[in-house]
Order: C-alpha cells, then structure tokens, then sequence
C-alpha cells in the first residue's frame, strides 16, 4: 500500500523539523556542557592559586611562631636540662603556646624527642630532613606523621651554637580542608600514601566512597572526571609531597553537577521553544497538504465516475490555486470529449453505417432488454433476406446495391414505426423484431410484410422488384436467449432457402443438428492434423481367381463426443467446408503407405480408394500421380472408386478428369452403381472397368425377386459392354451362392469379412479360405 | 674521651724541620686552615704537665680571664683558661646584656649592665664553655677551659709560643669553627721542628652571617 501524498508531505515536514531541533538542541546542549567544562577548568585553575597561597601563609604564620619559640631563653634552658620529663613538658606547653598539633625534639645525633610519646617517626626520614635542614638552617613541608598529614616547620635550637633540631606541626584536618573550601570554592581532597601503601585521606566531599576513584586519577590532567556519588566533578591534582617515604597530594574538585544546574532552566526553555515550533509546524504541515490533496481527491473520485461512464459532474473551482483550477477547467473539457467520443463509438458499434439501421450487436441487445424487462412477453424474430442482392450487385454495381440496401432499410422503418425494431445483421439480410406476436398470429403479419418488400423500389432510377425469403423464430417458444433466437431464425432462413420456400419457421432439433454440424465440422480440422481419423480395409474376393485380391479403404472417424461419425455424414460436411482436398490428400497418403507397406511384405492386395465428386477437379490427377511416385508404387496396385452420383452432378468434368485418372493407368470403378439416374449409353463412354451394384440390391438378394432379376440383368449388360461387376452388402453364404453363378466378378461384404484395420487384415488374410460352393 | 677521627687526620699537613739547637728554641706552632690562612683563636695545650690547685693559685696566667663584651660582640671571641680559674665579664658597651652558657663544662647566666661589672665566674671543669647573649643572639664568645699547665691561644698571624720546658710529645687542640667544635683533638708529635715552628693545618667551617629564617621560608606550597 503506497502512503498517501498528505502523510508523505507531513512526515517530510515532520523529518525535516525533528532533525533541525536535534541539531539545535544537541548543539546547545554541547555549548553548554563544554562552558560548563570551560568555567570549570578555569576556576580549578583558580582555585588552585588561592590554595597554594593559603597553604603558604599557614605555613609562614607557624614559621613565625615557631622562630620566636625557638629563640625562648625558658624554652632552651628546658631542653638544655637532660630530663626527659623536663623537656617533654617544655614541649608540650610550647606546643599548646604557639596552638600546634605536633611538637617534635630531634638532638643533633638524630634522637627523638616528642610531645606526644607514641609519635613515631622513621629514622631515615629523620636523617633525610636533617641534611636539608643543616644546609638551609631549616626546612618545612608536608609530612606525613603516623596517621596524620602535617604542615611542619623544622628550625634549629641555637644556644647560641645549635643545640637541637625541633619539628613544629599544624594537622591538615578535615577543619582546615573546609576552611580551604570555604575560601576557594572548591572541595578539597587531601591524601597521603606511604610505602606500605596505606593511605590516608582528609576531604571535604561527604561520604567519599572509597580511595580508589582517587587512584585512578592519580596525578593526571585536569580534565579527569571523579564519579562519586552520581556526581561528576572535575578534579585538579596538586602535589604536595613526594618522597621515598610517603606521597602527598591535594585534589581540587568543583563538581560539574553544580555548574550543569545552572544551565538547566535554559536547556528547559530551548526544548519547549523546540517542541512548540515542531507541534506548530505539523499543524501546518497537515493543513498545508490537505489544501493540495483536496482538490486531487476531488478529482480522483470524478475520474472513477467517468471510468465508470459518469460525465455530467463538473468539478467546482474552488479557487483554491491557479494549479488547481487550470486542472478543474481541461478535466471539464476532458469529461465533455470523451463523452461525445463515447457517443459517436456507442453509434458506430450498435449501427449499421450504410442503412443506418441498428447492427447486429444492437439488435441482440435490444432482444436481451426485452426478455429481461417483460418475461411475459412475446417477440417474433424475422429474418429478410434479399435474394436477389447479389445478382443487383453483379449487374448494377454496389453503389446500386448500396442503394438498394439503403432503400431496403427505409421500407422496414416505414413499416415498423420504430427504427430500433429494425437491424441488418448480414450484407444482405435484415431483422425485424415485433412485439406481442405469436407463432400462431405471425402468419398474416408476414405475408403481409413479404407483399410489401416485394413490391418494385426505385434505385438509381431502376425500378427493382425484390424476392424476398424469410425466417422466423419465437420467444418464449423457441427460447429465451437473443443469440439463441437470432441463430435459431437463420436456422429457419437457411431451411426455407435450401426448400426454396417463400418463408420458414424454425422447427425444434434443427439447432442441435446445426450445432453437431458446427462441431463436426470443427472438430473434423483438428482429427486431420492430430490422426484421430483412420483407416479400416474389408477385403473384396475374386472369384476368378479364387482368393482376396483387394480390399476397400474406408475411413472411421470415432468422436470423443458423439462417438462414430458415419462417412457419409462427415464427408458431406467436409465438402460443404472445403475440407474434401485436405481429406483425400490424407487418405491417399494413408492408403498408398498401407499399399507399399504390403507389397514390401509381399501382400499382392490392390486398395481401392473412394473418390468425392470435389475430387473430380482438373489438377486431382496431377496430385495423385505424384503422390503415386512418392511412394514408389505403380497405378495398378491402387483402384478409384466413384459414385454414380458423383459422376452425373457434372459429368463433362468428370469424365475429362477420368480419362486422365485412366490414362495414368488407374483401374476406375462407378461406386453405388444403381442408385443414380446414369443410363449405360452414358457408361459405355465413360473409361471405366467395373461396376460395383449398390448394396440395396444385394442385402436381400436371395428373397426378393426383383432385385434377383436387377442385379442378374445388370451382370449380364455390363459383361456385355466389357465391365467387371463386384457385388457389395453380401452376408448369407446364399447370396454368394446366387451371385457366383450368375458369373459376378468380384464379392465384398460381411460374409466374407467387415472392415478392420490394416494389422487385423494381415492376420485374417493369413487364414482365410474361400467357401466352397456346392451343387 | 679526646679521639682524633680519622677525617682530621687526613687533613692535617705536618710540615717537619730538623732543629740545629733544640733547647734554646721556643716552642712555637703555626695554625693554617684550609686555604692555608694564617687560622686565630686556635687553642694548643701541653699535655705533658696536669695544672694543680697550686699553680693555679700562684696566678699561672693572670690576665687571661676576661671576656669583655664590646660592640655587641664578645672580646675576644676565645679565652683559654686553667681549671679553676675565675673569668669577669666587663660589659664595656653601653647596653645590657645577658650572658649565659647551657654547655656541660659551665651552666651559668649572668645579667651585665653597663659600667657595672658583676662578680667573676669560677670555671672549675675542663672543657669547652659556649657564651651567649640572651638579648643579642648574634653574640657567641667561648671559653676553652684547660686541665693542663700549659697552653696558649693563636694570634692573628696563628702563631703559638707554648712555655712548656721541653717540647711536648702530644698535644691537644681546639677551634669553635672546626667541624666538631665540641671536641677537642689530640695530636702526637714525631718530630719538632729545629727551623720554624710546627705546623698545624685545619678544616674550618666559618659561620654564616646570614639569617636563618630567610633561606627555605619559599618552600611552601610548590612542590
């Protein structure tokens, strides 16, 4: 199913808006986050100065009091004294003086001494600070002190020679990180590592998940992401620290989150301006397509109209565009052309365009309506034909016949009143349909018509007299079909032509033998090129000599629809179809293969071939001869056989066309003889050698002595004139007893054998023997 | 309690020369540092003769125990004294000052003001006493407290006569700028010189003048 045009344009609107709001939408959306990112960066930067200075000046301010403490005269007589309590006190109330977390004593042989006694401190980290607090008469930093991150300063007791080394230390406590915080803004995220690994972290951030996140930044770049907690931050890794013993970092962090929620009420508005202008644009979108399909629509329901033979709805010009009513306006015209076309080809195709009288289709559509419109209705169908059409036309030329027919047709419109009763259906035949007419008041009807048809007609200024021979056909009585009728009354035309009858009224079974015909005459076509024909041979004894010397070709057709056609049926047709060339050909070509075939097997058989009065044409002989040579086979081993009535229906052809078969050297013999109307004078010039008497006379041979007298007469004449006689229909053993001693030449029948087919022959031949005649 | 470290030892360049007449000679030795610059204020003991409550009666070195402070400086920067004996603190500046010693040789303070001296402070142990001023802490005097009869102070050339009788076979020597300014080295003799006097060379680490403070307070914060 293709998409309609209306969602094809929207969904392109709809496609085009929901990729440019993406676009506008992702690319905000990617400003935004890379601001985000930018201001984020920058203030880590930032941050990190502010962090640095701070650290600075924490440490200066312990510098400061530790320098002034170191100098204390109390302080260094304390630890001038050699009592360790002594000087663990001294340290102590220094420490709590100067507000320090830590408070160290390391004496120039690297012992130690604390405020607190389980401070631990490794004695290599010890000796590492003292060479570079020797050097620079101190140090500071960051240390990691047990578990505690420091800031420290290291100075030297000078009394006034250095006495000691003292450690001074403020803890980086989770206080001092939010104050960092508060001041720079950002979280804060101190760890310490040493070489154990153990790590020790101060940090700002609420519930720090674990160290880890912090591993994988390690001292990377500034972009690094720190998840925690569903929240993305961006952290700045400061190191403060780094030595064989212990790692300290710093991690400034602004969390992104924070910085996005600012931008969220702008991404709120740009998503609503993008989804009004989307919802705003389909809305559009769809009245826009529905104003260029309306008028299509419109115009696709008239089109079904008109496809199906509706043309009187004009389209409205709605004005919608000039496109449009340019459309409505040629569809008008279109509709109004085709219409008129339509009219003209309506005229043509039910009108006869000489006479002008309805056509044959016309006609049998009028007949249809008529049956369907009053079942209880009675019609007459007539068919007229002018006899003398043809020999007008021959005479006077067409334009005369034309004329006539003309003339013809105007008469029939007088007559009927109404010109659509009226129809030619052939060149020289009309129909005329009368209402309310039965076979029993048609009668005076049409001897009324006939006496008016037949009356003269000026034509081209001949006064013509026309002969009239009609048919007729009834409704409901003859059937209920228009076809049916019309063929019906031609069925009763040809019927009154061929009895040369004034008029005829169809009689029922004349279209079924008509429609057989049809059929026969069809299938007859195609059993000739498909050998559904065949041949059968009954032999024919010579009582002469005593044995079969010939057998009778004769041709079997079984239909698969009617069964055995007899010959005489479908030869008849084939003549009146001008099938009978084509027929003979196929038999001579069987019959001559069946002949060389036997003198092959050393059969001396001659096959006698029966011959159609269509054979007897000038050019039969030429074709058989050379069908003769095509075979390799000598006159003498084939005999035509022709009936008497074949030879008398033209005999000056017949007997031109025999002396030549003859002088091939055929042996000819008159078929049916007895049956016609020949006399023997007309025999005696025909170049013929036998006679074989009908079997009418043969059948009842023995009980009827009429035919006794015909047929012992009839031997004795052509014997006298020099003719064989062969007796056909012989089947009592006391006909043949009859025949052969009236001296008969030559007997065929069932008593000798029926016909059968060329294998059987060969097989019955093989046995046969002769009855014996007594007496 | 004296060793000599074997890092002196290689320092040390004795520079030997035959005496003609040993007896007539003074004892005399030069001390050179490194640079071979004439070195002042070494202190040189014969370790031949104890000193006694006796000798140091009779006054063996009198003179020797005063410490002056002058110009905000003790003067000289090194006395040497025998055991027992008493050393005044003067206090010829116009200003206070407040004089202490937290060495084991001598805990001791004493308050000076100006034009008016306090009572001499008796050193009774040997060893080497460091002087400082509580109210000037750039002042730092020392006192090398003998436990021998004779000993002697270089001068500014660093040259030492001792007034021992006969040339001693071992001797001890100090400087507060050496690199172990608290111990006191031991030096035995092979040979004395018969031309010159004998000659002591010593690693001296001078002080620096600059103020502590200054010289790490950057460390902060930058890695």
């Amino acid at each position: 199913m293709s998409m309609s045009l209306r969602n094809r344009i929207v969904l392109f609107f709809l496609s085009l808006l929901i990729v440019s709001t993406i676009a506008t939408i992702g690319s905000v959306l990617l400003a935004t986050n890379s601001s985000v990112k930018t201001q984020a960066q920058s203030k880590l930067v930032v941050g990190k100065n502010v962090f640095e200075q701070l650290l600075f000046e924490r440490g200066s301010q312990l510098l400061n009091a530790a320098t002034v403490l170191v100098a204390d005269f109390g302080f260094k007589d304390a630890i001038t004294s050699n009592d360790q309590a002594t000087i663990e006190s001294a340290l102590i109330n220094n420490q709590i003086r100067i507000n320090a977390d830590l408070m160290l004593l390391i004496t120039l042989n690297g012992e130690l001494i604390s405020s607190d006694k389980k401070t631990t401190l490794d004695t290599a980290l010890l000796k590492e600070l003292l060479i570079v607090a020797q050097t620079q008469n101190g140090t500071s930093g960051i240390i990691l002190v047990d578990h505690d991150i420091y800031q420290f300063v290291m100075l030297p007791v000078k009394a006034p020679v250095t006495l000691a080394w003292t450690v001074i230390a403020t803890r980086i406590d989770e206080e001092f990180a939010q104050q960092l915080k508060a001041l720079t803004n950002l979280d804060v995220v101190f760890k310490a590592q040493n070489i154990q690994n153990h790590s020790v972290i101060v940090s700002t951030i609420q519930n720090l998940s674990s160290n880890e996140n912090y591993d994988d930044i390690g001292n990377q770049s500034i972009n690094k992401i720190l998840n925690d907690h569903n929240e993305d931050y961006l952290t700045l890794p400061v190191k403060l620290a780094d030595s064989e013993f212990f790692q300290i970092n710093a991690y400034l962090n602004t969390s992104l989150a924070k910085s996005y929620s600012l931008f969220y009420p702008l991404k709120i508005q740009i998503i609503a301006i993008a989804s009004i202008t989307l919802i705003l644009s389909i809305i559009s979108a769809f009245f826009i397509a529905r104003k260029i399909t309306k008028p299509i629509i419109k115009l696709a329901n008239i089109t079904k109209k008109i496809s199906s033979g509706e043309y009187d709805e004009k389209i409205e010009d709605d004005h919608s565009s000039y496109e449009t009513s340019k459309l409505s306006e040629h569809f008008n015209i279109m509709q109004k052309e085709i219409a008129l076309r339509e009219e003209r080809l309506t005229f043509l195709a039910y009108n006869d365009s000489l006479t002008g009288v309805p056509n044959r289709s016309f006609l049998i559509k009028q007949l249809t309506d008529a049956i369907n419109l009053k079942s209880n209705n009675e019609l007459a169908i007539i068919r007229i034909y002018i006899d003398n059409f043809k020999e007008t036309n021959d005479t006077f030329g067409y334009d005369i016949g034309d004329e006539l027919l003309i003339a013809f047709a105007k008469v029939l419109i007088s007559y009927t009143d109404d010109i659509k009763q009226v129809a030619r259906i052939n060149s020289a035949e009309f129909a005329v349909v009368f209402n309310g007419i039965n076979e029993n008041t048609a009668i005076e009807k049409i001897i009324h018509l006939q006496a008016i048809l037949q009356h003269p007609l000026i034509v081209g200024g001949l006064k013509l007299k026309n002969h009239i021979t009609m048919g007729l056909s009834f409704y409901p009585q003859q059937g209920n079909e228009a076809e049916q009728l019309l063929r019906r009354s031609e069925i009763a035309l040809n019927h009154a032509k061929d009895l040369k009858l004034e008029y005829a009224i169809y009689e029922d079974g004349q279209d079924e033998r008509h429609l057989r015909q049809i059929d026969l005459i069809n299938d007859l076509k195609i059993a000739l090129e498909t050998n559904q024909l065949n041949l059968h041979y009954q032999a024919k004894v010579d009582l002469e000599q005593n044995r079969v010397t010939q057998v009778e070709a004769l041709l079997r057709w079984t239909h698969e629809k009617y069964g055995f056609i007899s010959p005489e049926e479908f030869i008849q047709l084939a003549e009146r179809t001008g099938l009978m060339p084509k027929l003979t050909h196929w038999v001579l070509d069987q019959v001559f293969r069946q002949a060389n075939d036997w003198k092959h097997k050393g059969l001396d058989i001659t096959i006698a071939v029966n011959l159609s009065a269509y054979d007897l044409v000038s050019d039969f002989p030429d074709k058989i001869e050379s069908l003769l040579n095509q075979q390799q086979l000598s006159p003498n081993d084939i005999m035509l056989e022709i009936t008497e009535s074949a030879v008398m229906n033209n005999p000056d052809m017949a007997i031109q066309v025999l002396y030549k078969l003859k002088k091939i050297g055929f042996a000819l013999s008159i078929d049916d003889y007895g049956t016609g109307y020949s006399s023997l004078s007309q025999l005696k010039n025909m170049p013929i050698d036998e006679l074989k008497i009908d079997k009418s006379f043969i059948l009842n041979l023995e009980n009827d002595k009429n035919d006794l007298a015909i047929v012992k007469s009839t031997i004795e004449l052509a014997h006298n004139i020099g003719l064989n006689v062969v007796a056909e229909g012989v089947e009592t053993h006391e006909s043949f007893t009859i025949l052969k001693r009236w001296g008969c030449n030559k007997i065929q029948g069932y008593y000798i054998s029926r016909p059968i087919d060329a294998v059987k022959f060969e097989s019955w031949l093989a046995t046969y023997t002769i009855p014996q005649v007594t007496s | 309690m004296l060793q000599r470290p074997k890092a002196s030892a290689l320092c040390i360049f004795v520079a030997m020369t035959i005496s003609l007449t040993g007896l007539t000679q003074p004892i005399q030795i030069q001390f050179v540092d490194q640079d071979n610059q004439p070195v002042e204020f070494a202190v040189v003991a014969d370790t031949s003769v104890k000193v006694t409550p006796e000798t140091v009666s009779k006054g063996a070195s009198k003179g020797a125990g005063v410490m002056d402070q002058i110009d905000m400086q003790f003067s000289p920067m090194v006395i040497a004294i025998h055991k027992g004996e008493k050393v005044s603190f003067p206090n010829s500046d116009n200003i206070r000052h407040h004089v202490y010693s937290f060495s084991k040789a001598k805990r001791f303070e004493t308050k000076l003001y100006a034009n008016k001296p306090e009572a001499p402070v008796l050193f009774d142990e040997p060893g080497i006493v460091v002087l400082g001023c509580n109210i000037h802490d750039s002042m730092i005097g020392y006192i090398f407290v003998s436990a021998w009869q004779h000993f002697a102070t270089s001068n500014k050339k660093g040259r030492v006569t001792l007034n021992s009788q006969k040339p001693p076979e071992t001797l001890e020597y100090w400087h507060p700028w050496s690199l172990t300014p608290n111990q006191v080295n031991r030096y035995k003799v092979k040979q004395w010189p018969t031309d010159g006097p004998l000659m002591i060379q010593l690693m001296l680490n001078r002080p620096e003048t600059e103020p502590v403070m200054k010289t790490f307070r950057r460390g902060f914060g930058s890695p």
